[in-house]
């Protein structure tokens, strides 16, 4: 923002100065640091005494390398003074100087350190933690089914996330009935094997993926089948599209068989 | 040398293993500070806690 200050837009971006920034060069400035007179002596400025500024300016006026020179009419001050002996010309120092040092400093900034990344680590799984879903959430998100109250052939419903879950004993006569059903011959062409994990027992949600009504279970014309209602969409007993409306099959939910008799879903 | 010429020159001198250092120096501290935090935390509530009082109501 150089390019506001001191009424400089007035001055269509050329920044008068009243004196050379470098005058002061000429005279000795006191210092307590050793330092040669011929660093003070060659930065006299005799030259112009503004600088351009405008918005489309690429260098910032406090670089300006040609007279004035801002800000950098003050040389580097010389730390040697507290320097030890052996460290003061950085050219005689090579990378096995000062390996008899104890490194005391090192040790502060390493134990600094340590507290700093224990600190980010936990701040940043404390984040990460926070963002996931809650416990509870997630232990209500699932349920555990017991298998051996559903009666072969029968399907019981269950609620499941606010949405009716079809669990459904299939009788050897549905497991081979299709079985070789020709998957050219479906809409939405899944095998038996890809639906199910355990060939008995159909999990799907019970959502038409017509409209969303709920199918009735054993009806239609596909034996141990269901039906739709609401526009006559027919599914089998694997829950697969065989007519009407409907363009895919039931949808399956993620489980696990925790034994043969228990299953969690979600 | 001494031991800690010894680290300064090995260790601490150059960033690489200086960072390293750090990283694997943090495992530890955190192990180190979780356990001393939460022997503080308990030895400040002794008495109040599960574990003191589990024995009444479990047998």
């Amino acid at each position: 923002m150089n390019f506001l200050i001191r009424g400089c837009l007035a001055h269509c971006g050329r920044f008068p100065f009243r004196t050379t920034l470098c005058e002061d060069l000429t005279r000795k400035i006191p210092n307590r640091y050793a330092k040669p007179d011929n660093l003070l002596q060659s930065q006299q400025c005799l030259g112009k005494l503004y600088v351009l500024t405008n918005l489309t300016s690429w260098i910032q006026v406090r670089f300006n390398d040609k007279c004035p020179r801002l800000h950098r009419d003050l040389p580097m001050p010389s730390f040697d003074a507290y320097r030890k002996e052996e460290y003061r010309d950085v050219r005689r120092t090579d990378w096995g100087s000062g390996d008899g040092k104890p490194g005391y400093s090192y040790v502060v900034s390493f134990f600094g350190l340590l507290c700093g990344a224990y600190a980010v680590k936990t701040e940043a799984t404390h984040l990460i933690l926070y963002m996931a879903t809650a416990a509870d959430v997630l232990a209500m998100a699932s349920i555990e089914v017991e298998l051996d109250k559903i009666a072969p052939g029968a399907c019981m419903s269950y609620k499941w996330r606010g949405k009716p879950l079809f669990i459904k004993y299939r009788t050897q006569v549905d497991i081979d009935g299709e079985a070789s059903t020709p998957l050219g011959t479906l809409r939405d062409p899944q095998s038996p094997e890809q639906r199910m994990v355990n060939q008995q027992w159909l999990i799907v949600i019970g959502i038409c993926t017509h409209l969303g009504c709920v199918p009735i279970a054993n009806a239609g014309d596909w034996p141990g089948g269901f039906y739709c209602p609401c526009h006559g969409s027919h599914y089998d007993n694997a829950g697969r599209v065989r007519k009407g409306p409907a363009p895919t099959n039931l949808e399956v939910p993620p489980y696990v068989f925790m034994s043969d008799t228990l299953v969690v879903v979600g | 040398m001494s031991v800690w010429g010894t680290l300064n020159r090995t260790v601490f001198k150059r960033t690489s293993t200086f960072a390293l250092a750090v990283a694997a120096g943090t495992f530890f501290f955190e192990r180190t500070f979780e356990l001393a935090s939460v022997g503080l935390f308990e030895s400040i509530n002794k008495g109040k806690l599960w574990k003191d009082i589990a024995h009444k109501y479990e047998e």
